[in-house]
């Protein structure tokens, strides 16, 4: 090896951070580059070979006339083609259990076209058994279900054998390769949600549905390249070509038979009615011979029954008679019964008599001894009342003397108490003389003492008198006492006296009383006995009277006997006669039995004549209704004749499936976003390198005037440094390419593999890109060096062996601006000069970092865009609660229950139905497919559903037009005002016109009133949703329970609760973020990497400058900050120019890689700004934090001696 | 004890598998203000010297000691602290920073340190009062090194040590840099530590210590050292 090639060798060694980061960088730019722009041609060529593997049709030829063998046969023949097959479908809906799928019942075409992806169970082998298309999505049909299938079009016959089949297996049908857009039908919903496959034979249509074609020319062709469409289309110009001809075979095939038909029907029409009437004349004789036998019969029976008549008639008498004397034999009976009856009534009643008159006897000897008894009682009454009086006139006497003996007593005491009163009055006057005597007394005592002797007489005096005073009140006192004590006396004498008389009183009274008892029993005792004398009296008389009945009933008793006698006697006769009407009885009866017969077998005669008449009549009337019937249909199939337009064909290719297309659009966005994306990231990576490179020959000057003084060509030196860059570029490039080749197409495909039945990878190294992208890197590194050695070589020897004079210090702009420049500091100062300094080495840092920064948000922001539309579609545009998928043919009573349903659940739910059908809408020639839904009030269905338009916010509410979804509109490139069609099916189609266009993210639809819609339709619409809005909770239970009692109901098909959808969609919606997260990652990648490597360069080319500082005593610190102040201020610098570069790069991106089914959000959201800011910042700060250990470790004896 | 004293002094290169001895045992006492010419041929180990006693680099082995500091023990921050208050480098390529004006240039090192000379009044002295504004580029070599030799000075260390400070200046600016050396030593006292590898100065220096082959050969005191002015080489 060559000494100058080991000093390259050497120099990577040396410098292994910056090889590394030129390598890194490279590689990633590479990478990133041919990895995303292969994406969409491994998408393309993934789905190819799936289609070439499945045996996918090219192109699908449909007739409105069905296809015949004789089709297949005529292109056969057509150049190009290698295979044709016929095929039949029907659209159905399929049930399983509860759940109603609407289902394209396909018949089996073998494996030589659409070739199926069985992916459980097997193939159909019975009639009855299918397979069922699988879904990853949703819940269907699994192996070992049975599926019912029901016709819910309008068609008269059932298409199929069988309504019942088994489910055998699970498959991929290659033509719908989407696994949620399954084309369209005009039954139900409009959506087809699954297939099945059936064997060709369940079909009972002759005629093929469609016939597909296929081309091993094409098939050498990729599916999606404009020569597959060019060859393609010249195909389909040859199918178009054979068209007419196939098209008059076909019609004059059909209308020959139609003719023919007609014919036959006409002979036979003719023959059926000569043969009818001939059948319905015989009949007519026949009923008539019925009629002549009846009348015989009636007559025959007349007869009879008049002779019967006359038989009852005589019967009857005998009877009538029978009875009479049967009557009187019953009088005769009871009255003898009667008689009985009196008679022991009479003798009861003598008995009774008897006893009375005994009884009546004894009682009255009793009441005469009574009497008698009384009569002595009064007597000694009469006696005692005597000596009672005397006593009593006794007593009186007693009691006057008494009376007296007390009147003296009082006069006595009267004149003992008036000489008491004087006594007293006497004393008192004494007293009162005393009481005054006492007084002188005592005033003489004061007046001359007690002791002086006349008053001691007088004291004597006095004493005695006292004396003699108190003994007449003792005197006195005794008197009272006696005197009292003969009141008390006379008191009671008094009261004695008064008690006798009271008794004297008493006992005359009882006297009286004693009396008049006495007397009223005396009266008593008369007339007790003069009733005595009565009764005995009437007893006599009643003794008579029984006599003489008992004389009486002895004669009745005999005249009794006599009676019975007779009676018997007629009883006899009775039922000698009663035995001889039962015989006559019996004969008449047989006689009646036997007419009854007759006229029952007349009655059936009759009544088998009148059906007889009633067929012979009913027969009369088809036979004219059915040779009316046939006339007509004859007149019928004339007309149609005369009506039937020719047979077209339509031709369609594989595009028309919208899966299909759909996957060539999403490989084509991904194709864009490669476009821009990458190139950025390309441009970014190769900036970066080209700054390095050409930094590192500036700082080589010293070796290349070395090697140049060594006598080395310019070529040679130029070499080395071109092997240095180039390696790194080249090696790192196809690294990264090679890597980047499998990671992104395979992230981007595992992605869509969510939505696509498209799996398998076919991972391809695109040369091209490879080779542009590793190329462009190297070849723009290999310039760099290519000019920088140039420049440098330039230069003699000895020039660049001394140091190249510095770049010259220079004022900058800021440095006139004093108030900015005095205050920024030393350090500032330095800062900002080292910044404008080297203005190149500042735009390029900025440039790399503002690029990684707009890479960053650029992620960020796909993923608010994404994130948006689940937020904005189901938070704000969507406010109703749910929607009820009803049965079709929903009754009126059973909408009612719903409504009520709804109402019970929440009492203030609003409520709208709606017509919601999938369409194909057409303008120009775009195409996309949409909801149409047409709703019953747009009052109710303005709150439900906020229409406005996204940029000005102006509320749209729903009048004439319809109003689009904005997406829709995109897609269909239409503008307010303009007229879109509706197509109705392949042939026809509506036009409405857009009146506003909606913000809307999820799916399409095109809203209309009930007015525009019958206007537009030309029918009334049949509603098949309700919307509602209600205060359910978003809970999951709640929303569960809810939607159960819905179900409940007849009549609804499906519950949709919004807070479901929004869920399931975020799920779905989940596959970009897979995609932005490889985005984010790569762009921090890049980040990191070019800001190590910025950095890095940065520091070698100033490291005397670091020595320098080092040497003058600068801190670690100091030193670091001197060197990242500037970087940082550069970060900031870069990310904020990154963040608007950004904002419009994810406009662009967002734009180009919407899916067509939504619309991305439009807004980057704040935090994503910060995020992308902090993320630039952060990998900053790290690369910083890695570069301060670099310096640290910078020496600066070596960093300084090196010009030496 | 002397002001700077170097004893047995070791510093060894690896490289691969040879070991190359840059200082190998060497020994020497400087006294304070002397004006010190450290000469010998190239690759001797003399800038291997000048850099250990500037702390910007460290011996293996044996003892460095700077007016009582005892530089060999200094760990990367003490270091730090000696080259930025004890320390003056002058080096043959000046080292300025481009970016900065020579006024600048010394107050990069001027606000590192709390006692320093103004950077107009060093400029001055330097015979640079003129030219303050001005960057690098725009001034000659000499004046180059004098700018570079004010900011040494800027920050009044105790001592001065030069690195061939004329080894990239014709003769006569050479000698007005050497003269402004001798006279800083001389009027302020200053220990001037001068490594060359031209013996012809020699005369100037109080002490002339000469170095071979990463010894200490011979150490020549001068007690009446020559002017500059009257040196021809």
């Amino acid at each position: 090896m060559k000494t100058i090639n080991k000093n390259i060798f050497r120099e990577i060694k040396a410098t292994k951070g910056r090889y590394l980061s030129i390598f890194l960088i490279c590689a990633i730019g590479v990478g990133f580059f041919s990895g995303v722009r292969a994406a969409e041609n491994v998408m393309r060529i993934s789905a190819d070979k799936y289609y070439d593997k499945h045996e996918l049709f090219d192109l699908r030829v449909m007739s409105s006339f069905g296809l015949t063998n004789g089709d297949v046969e005529a292109i056969k023949r057509i150049e190009d083609i290698s295979g044709v097959f016929p095929s039949k479908y029907t659209d159905l809906a399929m049930f399983k259990d509860e759940s109603e799928m609407l289902t394209r019942v396909y018949s089996l075409t073998g494996d030589k076209i659409n070739k199926i992806n069985l992916i459980d169970g097997r193939m159909p082998q019975a009639e009855d058994e299918c397979i069922v298309s699988y879904n990853s999505l949703r819940d269907g049909a699994k192996t070992g279900d049975v599926v019912r299938l029901e016709d819910i079009s309008e068609a008269e016959e059932f298409p199929l054998k069988y309504k019942e089949y088994k489910v055998v297996g699970l498959y991929e049908t290659p033509m719908f390769i989407s696994l949620t857009q399954r084309g369209s039908t005009n039954i139900g919903d409009g959506s087809i949600d699954a297939f099945i496959c059936i064997a060709e034979s369940n079909f009972r249509q002759e005629v093929y549905t469609e016939i597909y074609i296929k081309s091993d020319s094409l098939r050498e062709m990729e599916s999606y390249s404009d020569e597959y469409k060019a060859l393609r289309d010249e195909i389909s110009q040859r199918l178009e070509e054979i068209a007419p001809e196939r098209n008059d075979l076909r019609y004059d095939e059909v209308v020959a038979d139609v003719i023919k038909d007609i014919d036959d029907g006409e002979e036979e029409l003719e023959e059926a009615k000569i043969d009818g009437r001939r059948e319905l004349d015989e009949a007519d004789a026949e009923l008539k011979n019925a009629a002549r036998k009846i009348e015989d019969g009636e007559r025959e029976l007349a007869d009879a029954k008049t002779k019967l008549d006359d038989g009852g008639r005589q019967l009857a008498d005998a009877e009538r008679t029978l009875e009479e004397a049967r009557i009187k034999l019953e009088d005769g009976k009871r009255e003898l019964a009667e008689n009985k009856a009196t008679l022991d009534d009479a003798a009861k009643q003598l008995s009774d008599s008897k006893t009375e008159l005994e009884e009546a006897k004894q009682q009255l000897s009793e009441a005469r001894l009574e009497l008698d008894e009384s009569k002595i009682q009064l007597d000694k009454g009469q006696a005692e009342l005597d000596k009672n009086t005397e006593i009593i006139a006794e007593n009186r006497e007693n009691l006057n003397a008494a009376k007296e003996e007390l009147s003296s007593g009082r006069a006595e005491y009267d004149a003992g108490y008036a000489q008491y009163e004087q006594g007293l009055a006497e004393y008192n006057a004494s007293a009162e003389q005393f009481a005054e005597a006492e007084e002188l007394l005592l005033q003489a005592e004061a007046a001359y003492g007690k002791d002086n002797p006349a008053v001691i007489q007088q004291r004597a005096e006095y004493e005695a008198a006292k004396q003699q005073l108190e003994q007449s009140k003792h005197v006195l006192d005794a008197t009272a006492k006696q005197l009292s004590e003969a009141k008390a006396r006379l008191d009671t004498a008094e009261e004695e006296i008064s008690v006798g008389e009271a008794e004297l009183a008493q006992g005359i009274a009882q006297l009286n009383a004693a009396q008049k008892e006495l007397d009223e029993g005396r009266e008593q005792y008369n007339e007790g006995l003069a009733e005595y004398n009565k009764a005995f009296e009437q007893y006599e008389d009643g003794r008579k009277l029984y006599l003489d009945g008992l004389t009486e009933y002895n004669d009745g008793l005999t005249q009794f006997y006599a009676g019975i006698d007779k009676m018997e006697e007629g009883q006899r006769e009775y039922e000698d006669g009663a035995a001889t009407l039962a015989e006559k009885q019996a004969e008449y009866e047989e006689g009646l039995r036997e007419y009854n017969d007759g006229l029952a077998e007349l009655e059936k005669a009759k009544l088998q004549y009148d059906d007889g008449l009633k067929e012979y009549e009913h027969g009369v009337a088809t036979f004219n209704a059915e040779i009316a019937d046939a006339e007509e249909k004859l007149d019928d199939a004339r007309r149609e004749l005369a009506d039937v337009g020719k047979p077209e064909w339509y031709i369609f290719t594989r595009e028309d499936n919208v899966g299909y297309a759909e996957y060539e659009s999403n490989s084509q966005r991904i194709g864009r976003i490669a476009a821009i994306f990458p190139i950025f990231f390309l441009l970014v990576a190769g900036l970066v390198c080209l700054t390095t490179m050409s930094r590192m020959v500036e700082e080589q000057r010293g070796h290349i005037g070395t090697f140049k003084a060594l006598g080395y060509s310019n070529g040679a030196i130029m070499k080395q440094y071109m092997m240095y860059a180039v390696s790194a570029a080249a090696i790192g490039g196809s690294i990264g390419a090679l890597i980047g080749c499998f990671v992104f197409p395979g992230v981007i495909i595992f992605a869509y593999s969510m939505m696509y039945s498209i799996r398998e990878i076919h991972f391809m190294l695109e040369p091209f890109n490879i080779l542009f992208s590793v190329a462009a890197m190297t070849a723009a590194i290999a310039l760099t060096v290519f000019f920088s050695c140039k420049r440098v070589l330039a230069e003699p020897p000895a020039g660049l062996m001394r140091p190249k004079a510095p770049k010259a210090g220079k004022r900058v702009l800021i440095e006139k601006i004093g108030l900015i420049w005095n205050n920024i500091g030393f350090f500032g100062k330095v800062t900002g000069r080292n910044l404008f300094r080297y203005k190149r080495r500042m735009f390029m840092t900025v440039v790399g970092i503002a690029g990684c920064t707009a890479l960053s948000l650029t992620g960020f922001g796909l993923k608010d865009s994404v994130k948006d539309i689940v937020n904005l579609q189901y938070n704000e545009i969507y406010n109703y609660s749910g929607y009820l998928a009803l049965d079709s043919g929903l009754s009126e009573s059973e909408l009612r229950d719903i409504y009520e349903e709804l109402e019970d659940y929440d009492p203030g739910t609003l409520t709208t139905r709606a017509l919601i059908k999938q369409y194909t809408l057409n303008f120009d020639d775009a195409k996309a497919d949409c909801y149409v839904t047409c709703v019953e009030d747009a009052e109710i269905f303005g709150k439900m559903v906020d229409m406005h338009e996204r940029k000005s916010g102006e509320k749209i509410s729903l009048t004439d037009g319809a109003v689009a979804t904005e997406k829709l509109t995109k897609l269909l490139d239409v503008r307010k005002g303009d007229n879109v069609a509706i197509v109705m099916d392949e042939t026809e189609g509506k036009s409405v016109t857009i009146s506003g266009i909606t913000e809307h993210y999820a799916s399409h639809y095109l809203y209309m009133t009930e007015e525009q819609y019958k206007s537009t339709f030309g029918e009334a619409p049949e509603y098949n949703m309700i919307y509602f809005t209600n205060e359910i909770s978003s809970d999951d239970e709640a929303q569960a329970g809810f939607s159960e009692k819905m179900l409940a109901l007849d009549g609804v098909m499906a519950v949709m609760m919004n807070a479901g959808a929004s869920e399931s969609f975020s799920d779905m919606i989940k596959i970009m973020d897979l995609v932005i997260v490889v985005l984010i990652v790569s762009a921090g990648a890049l980040a990191f990497v070019v800001l190590y490597n910025l950095i890095n360069v940065n520091i070698t080319e100033r490291i005397r400058e670091i020595a320098t500082l080092k040497v003058l005593g600068f801190y670690d610190r100091e030193v670091s900050s001197y060197v990242f102040r500037e970087n940082i201020i550069l970060s900031l610098m870069g990310s904020a120019i990154g963040l608007l570069l950004g904002t419009g790069l994810c406009e662009y991106v967002i734009v180009t890689a919407e899916i067509d089914e939504v619309m991305f959000g439009r807004n980057i959201h704040p935090l994503s700004f910060l995020w992308a800011f902090l993320i630039t910042i952060g990998f900053s700060l790290v690369v910083n934090q890695i570069m301060t250990v670099v310096l640290k470790k910078i020496s600066m004896v070596e960093s300084l001696k090196s010009v030496e | 004890m002397a002001f700077i004293t170097l004893e047995n002094v070791y510093k060894r290169y690896h490289m691969g598998e040879v070991t190359i001895n840059a200082a190998d045992g060497m020994t020497f006492d400087i006294e304070k203000g002397e004006f010190v010419i450290i000469v010998g041929p190239s690759g001797s180990g003399k800038t291997t010297v000048l850099n250990m006693l500037g702390g910007m680099d460290t011996c293996d082995e044996g003892v460095i000691s700077v007016d009582g500091t005892r530089v060999d023990r200094c760990n990367r921050k003490q270091l730090t602290e000696y080259r930025r208050y004890d320390v003056g480098f002058i080096f043959q390529f000046y080292n300025l920073l481009p970016n900065l004006t020579a006024k600048e240039n010394v107050e990069l090192a001027a606000q590192t340190t709390k006692d320093y000379i103004p950077a107009a009044e060093i400029l001055t002295k330097v015979g640079l009062g003129e030219r303050l504004d001005n960057f690098p580029a725009q001034l000659s070599g000499g004046e180059q090194q004098r700018v570079s030799i004010a900011r040494a000075l800027s920050k009044k260390p105790k001592l001065l040590l030069c690195d061939e400070p004329t080894g990239a200046l014709d003769y006569n600016t050479g000698k007005i840099i050497l003269k402004l050396l001798q006279d800083t030593c001389r009027s302020d006292g200053m220990t001037v530590i001068l490594v060359t590898h031209n013996s012809a100065i020699a005369p100037m220096a109080d002490r002339v210590i000469k170095i071979k082959n990463s010894k200490v050969s011979k150490i020549i005191m001068n007690d009446s050292p020559t002017p500059v002015e009257e040196i021809e080489w």
